[in-house]
């Protein structure tokens, strides 16, 4: 039944992308490069290189050579993470839309989903999500939750806030203070499908740093919530080369602040940025969406080969 | 000894916290985008009995405790110390103060089997069985042939406990109890 599941799951997205003239691709799984990100740990593979935790570098390689609108359903891997809600080798799809701006992107989720559900829906029960999706700033959510803005509220006060919720007490920037508060507060309760936009600019990643609506600085991506699980994360690419270097290196000060090892930069993908055409990406766990239709308690059902 | 990894948490897993042992519960790992990795962890601790609800950093490590259960048969006890004997042949027996019984010594039946959790060979923790049958030895007379009015009245058990029976149950009868609740459940036949 499962088997057939994620079957009818993969061919809805394909026939969706395939409809609308993106193109699938597939990249290598084995990599050259570690992510770069502090908290995602690459599994190595002994003289080989890392396996991918998301085909994202090698989609942006891509991106600066076709210039049109892709999309990738691939295995990603990411070391330790084990829970009811990971796996380190999980599903995920990948795709980037050449010219979109954000707001677009955020409406073609949307319009996926809508069109997937509607695909298995004479198999598979989805009645209990809720369209259309809900959105909201991560302004507004943070100042309903903590009375506190978070692209001003001070280092102290966010230490405080945490250290309220028992947070583990080691050295902490001021992404991680938000990421904790945010998933121990904030993320729980967002139960109907929630898109979540303007991130803190430290929580840019790759996406690009814009304005919001009362003028702070913001970075430009977004998250879809369902149930509590984040299913879904969107950027405006960022297609500044020497910015993307500063963040590199700022994600390297923090692993040394933390006991960790040093990421050589994927220089490949610094060249390849300034070729890429203007476009928003996002990526969505497939088996988290599984989870989130069957109602399953954990996604790890999924991958029974007993 | 042994330590264990966030990763390896797992209901049921006996670990040392604050210099306590005690048993996992549930262990759910949170992950925020991609921010730090920690697991909110609930903890009984094995001595108090009290719930912890604690945030680790994913990757943090417990040491082990040597916390063990046995099946054990209640012997006697003397008034300071309860007696018990392991059922696995090999007739060792441990003797558990009060505190270890933490008020399930009213459900104690000599030769009944219960569990013992022993810490480093010490029984911090005595679960009496979930049913027991124990007779009645003081309760008012019954009224007899009333086994529908839905009445109830205190019965002292042979153990010392004291539970509410229907009104028909008489003194030297055996009745069954649930020792989670210290509810009645029905008249044993002899």
């Amino acid at each position: 039944m499962d088997l057939l599941f994620r079957s009818e799951i993969l061919k809805a997205v394909r026939k969706y992308f395939y409809s609308t003239s993106v193109i699938e691709v597939v990249t290598p799984v084995i990599q050259k490069f570690a992510s770069s990100e502090v908290f995602i740990e690459s599994i190595e593979v002994k003289n080989y290189g890392y396996l991918h935790t998301s085909p994202e570098h090698a989609m942006k390689h891509l991106l600066s050579k076709y210039k049109d609108s892709i999309f990738q359903i691939c295995p990603v891997f990411r070391a330790n993470e084990i829970g009811s809600f990971h796996k380190e080798e999980f599903q995920m799809l990948e795709w980037y839309r050449s010219s979109f701006d954000l707001t677009k992107l955020l409406e073609e989720t949307e319009k996926l989903l809508r069109f997937v559900l509607k695909e298995i829906a004479a198999n598979f029960d989805c009645g209990h999500l809720r369209f259309p999706f809900q959105k909201i700033s991560y302004k507004s959510l943070f100042l309903n939750t903590f009375s506190e803005n978070p692209h001003t509220v001070s280092l102290k006060k966010l230490s405080q806030l945490s250290r309220r919720l028992n947070m583990p007490n080691i050295n902490h920037s001021r992404s991680e203070y938000l990421d904790f508060l945010f998933a121990l507060k904030i993320q729980p309760k967002i139960l109907t499908p929630t898109f979540v936009f303007d991130y803190p600019v430290c929580q840019a990643a790759q996406a690009e740093i814009s304005f919001d609506d009362e003028g702070e600085k913001v970075a430009n991506r977004f998250e879809l919530f369902i149930e509590g699980v984040e299913l879904a994360n969107a950027y405006q690419e960022l297609r500044d080369a020497g910015e993307l270097l500063t963040r590199f290196n700022d994600n390297n000060a923090i692993r040394r602040l933390h006991g960790k090892k040093e990421v050589p930069v994927d220089y490949q993908l610094l060249e390849s940025l300034p070729l890429m055409p203007k476009c928003a990406g996002a990526s969505l766990g497939i088996d988290r969406l599984m989870k989130i239709i069957s109602g399953s308690p954990d996604i790890n059902r999924f991958y029974d080969i007993d | 000894m042994a330590n264990y990894s966030t990763n390896e948490f797992k209901s049921g897993l006996k670990v040392m916290l604050e210099g306590d042992p005690c048993n996992i519960i549930e262990n759910e790992f949170v992950k925020p985008g991609k921010g730090q990795a920690f697991n909110r962890v609930k903890l009984k601790n094995l001595r108090s009995g009290r719930v912890w609800e604690r945030t680790f950093k994913s990757g943090e490590t417990l040491e082990s405790a040597d916390v063990m259960e046995f099946e054990m048969e209640f012997l006697y006890s003397d008034g300071t110390y309860w007696h018990f004997m392991k059922t696995d042949g090999s007739f060792e027996q441990v003797a558990s103060d009060k505190a270890a019984l933490d008020g399930s010594e009213i459900w104690l039946n000599e030769t009944d089997r219960v569990t013992v959790t022993l810490w480093n060979d010490n029984p911090i923790l005595v679960t009496p069985p979930n049913f027991v049958e124990l007779a009645v030895i003081e309760t008012d007379p019954g009224l007899k042939g009333d086994t529908a009015s839905g009445g109830s009245k205190p019965a002292t058990l042979k153990t010392g406990a004291v539970i509410k029976v229907p009104l028909f149950v008489n003194i030297g009868e055996v009745v069954r109890v649930d020792t989670r609740t210290g509810e009645y459940q029905g008249r044993v036949k002899q």
